[in-house]
């Protein structure tokens, strides 16, 4: 029996295989957020009415209902709308009349931007804090990043958005409050929804700092003379990070949930309030495309996470080919 | 290590760049007017929406009153002329002639006159069905131009609210014919364009930021002093607010919960900012129903408005912000200001109800009477802080009458189901205010959708009931107008089918770039063209 050869998989065949799997997951997606928007209680004709100060007769709501195009049969609708999917045609807004996917795009990159620029703080942060607290374990700058930490997982993120602005705002004058315009106005709401992650990534890289300092070959590195920020530039933080990465992809996840209630503290007009607006009016259509599109936005996002950390660390990719060539 | 410090520099610069872009995008459209007055700046929770004139949904009330005006105004419980100056009623109650106003050009140059109002009309009627909850649309029969400054509605029957219903935001106010669909195009419910007579003309949106809007160069009327208004799109009360506390707005106006409750007190104690109460202008009230055992009964109706400490539930929730209410209406309302008997809170009397009707205190407190406990089920919106508190006090003061309540928090959408098809024995619900009170309100008890008819299914002068409230909108006599009224509202008093706790009155709060402030007629406009900039105020750039 011939010894499988070792090889490791190319990047983009690793991004193209994930990305072939995205239509199917797409779908199903649909097909699930579809069911339950549609088994869920309420009833969409009644919340239109109601924005709008009708009274809720059993003709009006009938009226509704045709118009909102809900008095046909759920395959039907489903199917109605999968096709106008498929054309990039995702409704219009059972409350505005707009098109969804116009409305969408218009507030999305209000959320995009604060998140990337929250990513940015949670790194940065993350790693400042995690070496603080990892370089002197069980010191006063560990208990300090510890203290942080406790804070940072037991505070909600609106509540401290509202004491953010209560003392930068309020008192000390020195950020805008509230609204969308310069970098100041991404200062309160990114490190609102970003200390959560900051304080757990923190606290891990902590944890793998101290752990990758009892690896043999930082031992060696430390026998062969290396000064210490070399051991911990080219031994000790490249091994340390790699958990902190696929962190990294997780939170995307969370930070793009935090901005959901954020971006309605902030009056940030990003699709999160979008969304809650949404939910609160039953508006199917932009639920809908809202869901399909943050399952690409974090199917993206991920998906940009592992390719780096494959190519950081190649192992992961590593695939053993039996003599026919055929990947196990 | 130069060269990645430079990738550093190139990245970072490439970042800020994108955030002042979009810096320089709200200063060019703040700019971008050239009108020297300042620009007062206000907030409300949603985009403005479409700006249909006809249109509901995410259309927002108070900015298609800044743009679209009536024929007819409503001002203090009156019917004052506006874009019609004159009109004239025929003998059956069935045409209304209305002369309207000379020299009047919408916001895009077309020239008002009647031809425009017949559009508007027959717009209108094209889309009834969309439209058929007023009951005038229902009652249009059709519409003539008479002359170029004269038009006339006939109505199929008399219908003496009509002039009221004319004054509401919408569906029946002018929008330029040029932006109007055309009939049986598929766009006829539709506007190409937000163009009205209006003081103020939409001139652009920033989605979920802000909406602007300039005062109409050609308004008929007094020009605004303002030289426009800035929606801000502030979701979250408490962020509207810190806005207001941090100067990004000026003002901020509403009822419900448009300024808490707790922040309009903190800041009317702020030297900085000026706050104000409107007039009465909806009620609060739970609703209790005659056909549900155990509110079936009048005594127990009766024992609960006697049970209940208004005055109290006003002082601690309301801060004293609202007047206590003992009658459905306030005495303001047009023909509701008769002698009605007061239930004030009397705890004694209560229970004496409860009593002769054969009520006993059980083991528990909580009476009984033929083996069955005295038990209700009260209903409110859930996400109301204001409604739960209230609801938690009433529960409290009947406990210590004997009755037991039951509390549920439902959200919007399933409150008003609950109202339609009546599974309750209190809910709550605010009357519509101004300018559908009496009528419209009383007319919607006849028509099952409601809280309110399916409240007093059980008395057993309904019938009656309803009978009068198809008289009175139809009976061309001011004077048996007003005693059916007295009737009608006399009965429901008596029947004991409302539990009123106060009158709603809109909250205004503005800083010092601000003077007269005003409030509108009704809880959905917001007189902004009323308003002044404070003299010691700087231009807003």
């Amino acid at each position: 029996m011939t010894e499988p050869v070792r090889r490791f998989e190319p990047l983009w065949q690793l991004a193209l295989r994930r990305l072939a799997l995205l239509p199917i997951l797409l779908l199903l997606v649909s097909v699930i957020i579809f069911v339950l928007l549609h088994v869920g209680r309420g009833d969409p004709a009644m919340d239109y009415l109601r924005l709008s100060g009708i009274t809720p007769t059993d003709q009006a709501l009938m009226e509704a209902r045709h118009r909102l195009g809900l008095d046909l049969p759920l395959v039907q609708q489903y199917g109605r709308w999968l096709w106008g999917a498929l054309h990039l045609d995702f409704g219009t807004s059972f409350i505005s009349g707009e098109p969804v996917l116009a409305m969408l795009l218009d507030y999305l990159p209000a959320t995009l931007s604060l998140v990337a620029v929250a990513l940015v703080v949670t790194a940065i942060f993350s790693v400042a804090l995690g070496l603080l607290a990892g370089s002197y374990p069980d010191r006063w700058p560990d208990h300090l990043v510890r203290f942080i930490a406790f804070l940072g997982v037991s505070m909600p993120n609106f509540w401290l958005g509202f004491l953010m602005v209560l003392l930068f705002s309020v008192w000390l004058e020195w950020l805008p409050p509230m609204g969308y315009g310069g970098p100041l106005h991404f200062v309160m709401p990114a490190m609102a929804i970003s200390l959560m992650t900051i304080s757990i990534n923190a606290r891990m890289l902590r944890t793998s700092l101290l752990e990758a300092r009892t690896q043999r070959h930082v031992h060696y590195a430390r026998l062969r003379g290396l000064s210490s920020g070399r051991q911990l530039r080219a031994h000790v933080l490249p091994h340390a990070l790699l958990p902190l990465l696929t962190a990294s992809g997780m939170a995307i996840g969370e930070l793009i949930g935090g901005a959901f209630v954020i971006e309605n503290i902030f009056a940030w007009p990003g699709v999160g309030r979008l969304a809650v607006e949404a939910i609160h009016n039953r508006d199917f259509p932009v639920l809908q495309c809202f869901t399909l599109l943050m399952t690409l936005v974090y199917v993206l996002a991920n998906l940009g996470v592992d390719v780096v950390h494959a190519w950081l660390d190649p192992r992961i990719r590593r695939h053993r080919v039996t003599p026919s060539g055929d990947m196990t | 290590m130069k060269q990645q410090t430079a990738r550093w520099v190139r990245t970072l610069s490439v970042m800020v760049w994108c955030l002042m872009a979009g810096t320089s995008t709200v200063m060019a459209a703040e700019a971008d007017s050239g009108d020297q007055a300042p620009v007062l700046r206000t907030a409300w929770p949603y985009d403005v929406g479409p700006l249909n004139s006809q249109g509901y949904g995410a259309n927002q009330m108070v900015a298609q009153a800044m743009v679209y005006e009536p024929l007819v105004r409503y001002h203090k419980g009156e019917i004052e002329p506006w874009l019609a100056t004159d009109w004239a009623l025929s003998e059956d109650g069935r045409t209304y002639t209305f002369t309207l106003r000379q020299n009047v050009t919408f916001s895009d140059g077309t020239p008002f006159d009647a031809s425009a109002v017949k559009a508007n009309v027959d717009a209108v009627l094209g889309c009834r069905a969309r439209h058929d909850w007023l009951a005038l649309v229902n009652q249009l029969d059709h519409v003539t131009v008479v002359d170029a400054h004269t038009v006339q509605l006939v109505l199929k029957h008399p219908y003496y609210p009509t002039l009221m219903e004319l004054s509401l935001i919408r569906p029946l106010r002018i929008a330029s014919p040029s932006v109007l669909g055309a009939a049986g195009s598929g766009t006829q419910c539709q506007l190409s364009a937000p163009v009205g007579t209006g003081p103020w003309v939409f001139s652009g949106r920033e989605p979920g930021r802000v909406d602007h809007f300039r005062r109409n160069a050609h308004y008929w009327g007094t020009m605004p002093a303002f030289s426009g208004v800035d929606i801000h799109v502030i979701n979250d009360p408490n962020t509207r607010a810190m806005a207001l506390e941090t100067g990004q707005i000026d003002m901020v106006q509403g009822t419900r919960g448009m300024i808490s409750v707790d922040s309009f007190q903190r800041l009317s104690h702020d030297p900085r900012f000026t706050a104000s109460r409107s007039e009465p202008l909806a009620t609060r009230t739970f609703v209790m129903n005659s056909k549900r055992f155990p509110t079936n009964a009048l005594p127990v109706r009766q024992a609960i408005e006697y049970a209940v400490d208004r005055p109290a539930i006003v002082k601690a929730l309301l801060y004293g912000a609202e007047p206590v209410a003992y009658r459905l209406f306030s005495s303001r309302v047009p023909y509701a200001d008769i002698d009605l008997p007061t239930r004030t809170f009397d705890p004694a009397r209560a229970r004496a109800l409860l009593e002769k009707a054969g009520w006993t205190s059980g083991d528990d407190g909580i009476r009984v009477k033929d083996g069955q406990r005295l038990t209700l089920s009260l209903y409110f919106d859930g996400e109301d802080p204001l409604q739960k508190s209230m609801s938690q006090v009433v529960q409290a003061n009947l406990r210590a009458i004997g009755i037991e309540v039951r509390l549920q928090g439902e959200e919007e959408g399933a409150l008003m189901k609950r109202q339609k098809n009546g599974h309750f024995n209190m809910i709550y619900s605010d009357t519509w205010g101004a300018p559908y009170e009496p009528h419209a309100y009383l007319s919607s008890m006849r028509v099952p959708a409601h809280a309110d008819y399916q409240a007093q299914q059980g008395l057993p002068m309904k019938g009656a009931l309803d009978r009068d409230i198809g008289r009175v909108l139809t009976t061309q006599n001011p004077e048996q107008r007003q005693s059916l009224y007295r009737d009608i509202l006399t009965t429901l008093h008596d029947q004991a089918i409302y539990l009123p706790i106060s009158f709603i009155t809109s909250r205004s709060v503005s800083n010092d770039r601000v003077s007269n402030v005003r409030f509108g007629d009704t809880m959905e406009d917001i007189p902004f063209a009323d308003m002044t900039p404070a003299e010691r105020a700087p231009a807003h750039d």
